[in-house]
């Protein structure tokens, strides 16, 4: 048998050769590499920082906690969190049910087309933010959008939907719905086929009415993806950046100002890295603490069958 | 492989490597378009043609401030890059720049004298007076109009009510009402007398209606009637006299889209729209921003800046002289969308000759700069921002500029003294 030329010369691989934990490292050190060397000491780097005063280049002065004081007596990063927990809730309210609701008609046997309609939901999924915020931008526009001429359609006032600050938020959640859901159907849609059929058979056979069936099997034996969903979107949520950049600029009167929109201007615009840091810290802080209290809920709501 | 093979590949990569060592490169950090980029090209065939042993790279990123930022901080800045002159105040001071006083002293031919009175200024070091990048063109405020429109009208163009001395912003407001149609009758405005970017360009009012706002780079003071009164007069001319396409209606189509679908009939920018507009199918012209209590235009300033870190400052030197000599600016005065930086170029036939349909009227731009200081001061971002945020609800009629003026001024009083 011949074997690679390099073993001979590397005693102690030959051993490990069969062993698997040897080959499990070797195939994820590309990928933890790069985790640490973007995630880990980015994110490491980043809470040093936040306890200095730095415009971004140049020497760094340690002001302590200075930074973190600052935010809480800073009017705009309060309204930017508030604007960015109006956003969070307004996601999870009305885009999680909806990607549940699509998921449940797009399981149903007897819709024809239902790949094809399918591929239609998760379509945006998969295009650019910069370019869906540009054509949102035209459906969005005052008076000659498509949304407020549906609003029309149906009897309702036009909207002044990206310069009203009552309406920019609405906005940019209704988007931003459009855009996200459909990749939250998908999740949906697999934990609906992992459900057994067995389960509905019997409750037929016991008289169970649809709704029923929803209920107490669909919504139970679904809680694992409901929870792994709404943990993903209120993290991506909290993060949103995009639509306000180019969509309406963090305006009008600061109404879709964002906590990553304001860390982008401090840093970059402002040249207040030190800070910009400080907001970041917390807005992981506020992410890690949201995330432990939906686990211990978790408990409460959610069946592992 | 026999080793003769070897051999050649092993010289043909030392000679290319001889090649790139005697050729030496550096790197120009550019904003813009395409067709910026395009005319950059030009100047570096140009500069090649003197130089021919200095490689340049264009780099154009999308996001200029943040990869600028970026490749500073990780010591591998670009050589030679854009400038504005409000975001120079921020480089010179983070210690990013490089001082060229040393190599303008060394320059004979480089002339000071040359550059626009202030111009130079701008890129110097308060206190030293040294010369920290090299101003490579700039701009005012021009109005564009519509001549087809006036003369239908029967009035008599902003050129000549400059010359009558009646171009003041209150004539400019008489004008624009008579331009001001509903062509259709149905109630809704067709045709604007004039359209501006008011909620980003305010900036051209006050100091017209004599407020001083830019004191010193530590002190800017906007809580004061005359800022009040240009403040107020800019937002009636849409909410009040229905003259000038208000907020909502520039959200649907932005200033130049107004004036360029014959639907406003007057507009003020700077130099760069000349060459968007000289396609346009109607005539046009160019004439002085109207005054009040003062003649006032804004100025935009772009310099070169070399970077401290740059390996070979000598060579980026040389470009950016070359650049902002006499060749480099005759080249940005046939491109046509900024004014030479250089008198003896602005005032030749190079730059005059570059819109030929403009005729004398290119030199409106330069009627005003002996009375435009240029405009800085500390924390621009922040406090541009906290302004136009704060006058927000004086463009869509919900205050007054009276009233939202002292909130404004308290913003800037505190960002100014977290220093």
């Amino acid at each position: 048998m011949t074997r690679p030329f390099f073993f001979p010369m590397f005693a102690r691989l030959r051993r490990y050769k069969y062993q698997q934990w040897f080959w499990g490292y070797l195939f994820v050190i590309p990928v933890m590499a790069g985790f640490f060397l973007f995630m880990v000491y980015p994110m490491i780097s980043g809470i040093a920082l936040s306890f200095y005063q730095w415009p971004g280049i140049g020497p760094k002065e340690w002001v302590g906690v200075a930074n973190y004081l600052k935010m809480f007596r800073d009017v705009h990063f309060l309204r930017a969190v508030g604007n960015t927990v109006y956003y969070t809730l307004g996601i999870l309210v009305l885009g999680v049910p909806l990607a549940l609701f699509w998921a449940i008609l797009l399981n149903q046997k007897f819709l024809k087309g239902r790949n094809f309609f399918r591929l239609i939901y998760f379509l945006p999924t998969v295009t650019m933010m910069a370019a869906v915020s540009m054509v949102w931008k035209w459906l969005l526009s005052p008076n000659y959008g498509l949304v407020n001429y549906f609003l029309g359609l149906v009897g309702l006032p036009k909207v002044n939907w990206l310069l009203d600050p009552k309406w920019a938020m609405p906005g940019l959640i209704l988007m931003s719905i459009w855009k996200g859901t459909g990749f939250n159907m998908v999740i949906f849609l697999a934990g609906l086929q992992g459900i057994p059929k067995t389960y509905y058979e019997a409750a037929e056979i016991d008289g169970a009415t649809a709704w029923h069936k929803f209920r107490y099997i669909t919504l139970p034996l679904l809680s694992p993806t409901t929870f792994f969903v709404i943990i993903t979107t209120m993290i991506t949520s909290f993060q949103i950046f995009q639509q306000a950049y180019i969509l309406t600029e963090g305006g009008p009167r600061e109404a879709t100002t964002t906590i990553v929109f304001y860390i982008y201007k401090n840093a970059f615009e402002w040249f207040k890295m030190g800070y910009s840091c400080a907001q970041s810290v917390f807005l992981l802080l506020v992410l890690i603490l949201a995330t432990l209290i939906q686990w211990r809920i978790q408990r409460r709501w959610v069946h592992y069958a | 492989m026999s080793w003769w093979k070897i051999a050649l590949v092993g010289l043909l990569i030392l000679l290319m490597g001889w090649g790139l060592l005697a050729a030496q490169k550096i790197s120009l950090m550019m904003w813009g378009g395409a067709v910026e980029e395009k005319e950059v090209r030009g100047y570096l065939a140009a500069f090649n043609e003197v130089y021919p042993d200095i490689q340049v790279e264009i780099i154009r990123p999308a996001d200029y401030w943040p990869k600028l930022m970026a490749m500073i901080a990780a010591g591998t800045p670009p050589d030679v890059f854009y400038m504005g002159f409000p975001e120079f105040v921020t480089y010179h001071k983070m210690g990013a720049l490089f001082d060229l006083q040393s190599y303008v002293e060394a320059t004979p031919d480089f002339n000071t004298l040359d550059f626009f009175p202030g111009t130079l200024d701008a890129f110097r070091d308060r206190e030293t007076g040294h010369l920290y990048g090299v101003p490579k063109d700039w701009s005012t405020y021009v109005v564009y109009y519509n001549v087809e429109m006036f003369e239908e009208a029967g009035l008599p163009t902003p050129n000549e009510l400059f010359g009558y001395g009646k171009w003041s912003w209150f004539d400019l407001l008489e004008v624009a009402k008579k331009l001001t149609k509903d062509i259709d009758g149905d109630g809704k405005i067709d045709v604007y007398g004039f359209a501006y970017n008011f909620p980003g360009r305010w900036k051209l009012l006050p100091p017209a209606f004599g407020a001083k706002w830019v004191q010193a780079p530590e002190k800017v003071v906007v809580d004061t009637p005359e800022f009040a009164e240009a403040i107020q007069f800019l937002a009636d001319l849409a909410l009040v006299h229905k003259v000038m396409p208000g907020v909502t209606e520039l959200a649907e189509m932005s200033a130049p889209d107004w004036f360029a679908n014959q639907k406003a009939a007057m507009f003020i920018c700077g130099r760069w729209m000349t060459m968007k507009f000289k396609t346009l199918p109607f005539k046009w012209d160019i004439a002085p921003v109207p005054y009040y209590r003062r003649m006032y235009t804004w100025v935009d300033l772009v310099a070169y800046c070399v970077a401290k870190d740059s390996k070979n400052p000598d060579a980026a030197w040389k470009l950016v002289n070359f650049l902002t000599g006499p060749k480099g600016q005759e080249m940005v005065a046939q491109a046509g969308h900024a004014i030479p930086i250089r008198m003896s170029v602005a005032h030749s036939p190079a730059f005059i000759e570059a819109l030929p349909e403009l005729g004398i009227h290119n030199s409106v731009h330069l009627i005003p700069i002996t009375t435009a200081p240029i405009t800085v001061f500390d924390h621009w971002g922040e406090i541009w921002t906290a302004i136009n945020r704060g006058l927000e609800p004086v463009w869509t009629g919900e205050k007054k500029a009276a009233e939202v003026l002292p909130e404004i001024q308290a913003e800037i009083d505190r960002i100014l003294a977290e220093g």
